[in-house]
């Protein structure tokens, strides 16, 4: 037992210099980029981010289509990961694996197919047409409302994943209490299940957060020229301009504010734990 | 294995560990030992991947035994000054960034006496640093001008036209794209000194615009879907779309258009040189070209190309259409290129 504790002990340095390598360096290398200009020490590049509109603007653009789409994704997350919950033991795999099966599909495959969905002659807007008559201007494409559903459906299925495990570990026999000793099933869910399951919720939130937050992919191919985020501002700063430094500048200011909102939400979870605790 | 299994388990570890660094050791012998030359050659994508291969590629290899030519991805200014060159012998990418690389000592210097057709390229064909020097050769010409859906919207005849309000929303251009501020220069009338009304015109025009697009293959997918009925785009694509049977035609407006230069070159570090400069030489030979005219839509660089039929007459063809064009001067841009571009980002943004 000694042997086998020292092995993973070892295993998990080793998972530790790998972080160190792979992930430690490569941000403090960005850092030092955006700080470190033709030889110089300088802040240069973050004064730009801070004294300049556009940056501002944009940075709040993508808290904000961040939150929203982090917010959707938990709703309609929630509710297919207790649907699921809810199946019989045997169909779970079935229905996880209908959530999970986008994710085989490249990124860039499934946004083309969203752009024929909400396109012109796309069934939402067809049926709009139907609905409201022909006169009716109803576009969808090249908007904020078209990048928070591709973000949506690039991080359901984290979300789903997520929610679902912590739905699965609470015990059966506590809503069976629950109904029992009179409370209906909604005042169940609100009072039982859904407190219990807050870890999951944090966890898929956080995820879903920052994957939001870093996404690149969803606005360049479905989002208009108001749409651009954070990660498009660095793309363009690094490949397009060739400004490697405001580039490294802007990255760093998006990893700063994920983490700190996702700080935020841990903070949030050990509040919700304590509190279960304490009752 | 139950011989080991009765041992301790630490020679089970040692014998697991020689097995694994032995197959990796074979695996890698295999990558490298290979007995003929290899050239590797970074591409586009796609069907120019195709035609590079049809015609460059699989008849050097003919006439070079023992020679393979390897198709690698497209490698970015970007990744090329991170070192990501490594590997590859040549580069095939836009004017610009093959002018910057060679500015920035990525790449070989080309010499007349290396290429067979070097005299018969007409002079927009060379790729110069800024101090006058070569360092890449165009192999095909396009043409930046309008693309647009005739059975939506009337033919475009100035750049202005972009933002007639009776295709607003309909239209993309391309982002961050120095030729479209350019024409957009040109357009409003004034010169590198005072961008101001190019700014104020792109103000102007973002409302009209669908989306910047980033790719040059991007249009093709907005047109097709009608999501856009006009775009700032080039030549080959837009034909080679048309004969695919989508509703589209290209002009160059009456202010004029950019001429697109798709140059190759040797990367400084390769250890190919000769034979490097060989398969550029043989991308500027008439047969290679005329199939990039034929298949592609994109003009020949080799002025002893003879083209015919309608090839002729909608690719960039001739001495005439390509100084109908205008060559950016690419190394005086480059001094603003940075401005612009974060400028651009600023007013699109809004």
């Amino acid at each position: 037992m000694n042997r086998m504790q020292r092995f993973y002990t070892m295993l998990g340095w080793i998972a530790v210099l790998y972080m160190l390598l792979m992930f430690i360096y490569p941000v403090l290398k960005v850092v030092i980029t955006s700080v470190w200009v033709n030889g110089q020490f300088t802040f240069d590049n973050y004064k730009t981010i801070f004294s300049t509109a556009i940056y501002r603007q944009v940075l709040v653009k993508t808290l904000w289509i961040s939150i929203v789409s982090t917010f959707i994704t938990l709703i309609i997350g929630y509710a297919l990961a207790n649907f699921i919950a809810k199946r019989p033991a045997k169909k779970q795999g079935f229905w996880l694996m209908i959530v999970i099966a986008s994710m085989f599909m490249s990124l860039t495959v499934r946004l083309f197919g969203w752009m024929i969905v909400l396109g012109e002659k796309g069934p939402i807007i067809q049926l709009f047409r139907l609905l409201f008559g022909e006169k009716q201007e109803l576009t969808l494409m090249f908007s904020s409302v078209a990048v928070i559903i591709g973000i949506v459906h690039f991080v359901l299925p984290f979300v789903v994943l997520n929610i679902y495990t912590t739905l699965k570990k609470i015990e059966p026999s506590l809503s069976e209490a629950s109904i029992m000793l009179g409370a209906s099933p909604m005042r169940t869910f609100w009072k039982v299940i859904f407190p219990l399951s807050l870890p999951g919720v944090y966890a898929g939130a956080s995820l879903a957060f920052s994957l939001a937050a870093s996404t690149f992919l969803v606005p360049t191919i479905l989002g208009g020229p108001k749409d651009s985020l954070m990660s498009n501002l660095a793309y363009n700063s690094t490949i397009t301009v060739g400004n490697m430094g405001l580039g490294s500048a802007i990255s760093f200011v998006l990893l700063i504010i994920i983490v700190a909102v996702l700080m935020g939400l841990s903070a949030l979870e050990r509040r919700g734990h304590h509190a279960s605790e304490s009752r | 294995m139950h011989f080991i299994k009765r041992k301790n388990k630490y020679t089970y570890w040692i014998f697991m560990f020689g097995i694994i660094a032995s197959l990796m050791f074979v695996l890698s012998a295999c990558g490298s030992s290979s007995e003929s030359k290899e050239i590797v050659v970074t591409s586009f994508g796609g069907k120019y991947d195709e035609v590079f291969t049809k015609y460059v590629a699989k008849p050097f290899e003919e006439k070079n035994p023992g020679v393979k030519v390897k198709l690698a991805p497209y490698t970015g200014i970007a990744k090329l000054s991170q070192g990501g060159g490594s590997s590859i012998d040549i580069v095939q990418l836009d004017d610009f960034d093959i002018i910057d690389a060679a500015n920035k000592g990525l790449l070989s210097p080309l010499e007349k006496k290396d290429f067979t057709s070097w005299d018969k390229l007409y002079e927009q064909a060379f790729l110069n640093s800024k101090d006058g020097k070569v360092f890449g050769l165009t192999n095909v010409f396009g043409a930046w001008g309008i693309a647009y859906n005739p059975e939506k919207t009337t033919k475009p005849t100035s750049w202005n036209d972009l933002w007639r309000t009776d295709v607003k929303g309909k239209v993309t251009m391309m982002s961050q794209w120095i030729p479209d501020i350019l024409m957009t220069q040109k357009a409003t009338n004034t010169t590198m000194e005072n961008m101001n009304p190019v700014w104020e015109a792109y103000k102007k025009i973002t409302p009209s615009i669908a989306q910047y697009y980033s790719s040059f293959s991007a249009p093709e997918a907005l047109f097709k879907s009608n999501q856009v009925v006009m775009a700032s785009w080039f030549d080959g694509r837009a034909l080679a779309l048309k004969k695919a049977g989508t509703p589209i035609d290209f002009v160059i407006p009456k202010e004029g258009g950019i001429l697109i230069r798709s140059g190759m070159s040797v990367v400084k570090n390769s250890k190919n040189q000769d034979l490097a400069k060989k398969l550029i030489d043989f991308a500027m030979t008439p047969e290679a070209q005329q199939g990039f005219a034929k298949e592609l839509y994109y003009g020949p660089t080799n002025s002893t190309v003879k083209l015919d039929g309608d090839v002729a007459d909608d690719v960039v063809y001739g001495k005439d259409k390509i100084s109908g064009l205008t060559t950016p001067d690419w190394n005086n841009i480059f001094t603003k290129r940075e401005e612009w571009l974060l400028k651009w980002q600023e007013v699109t943004s809004r």
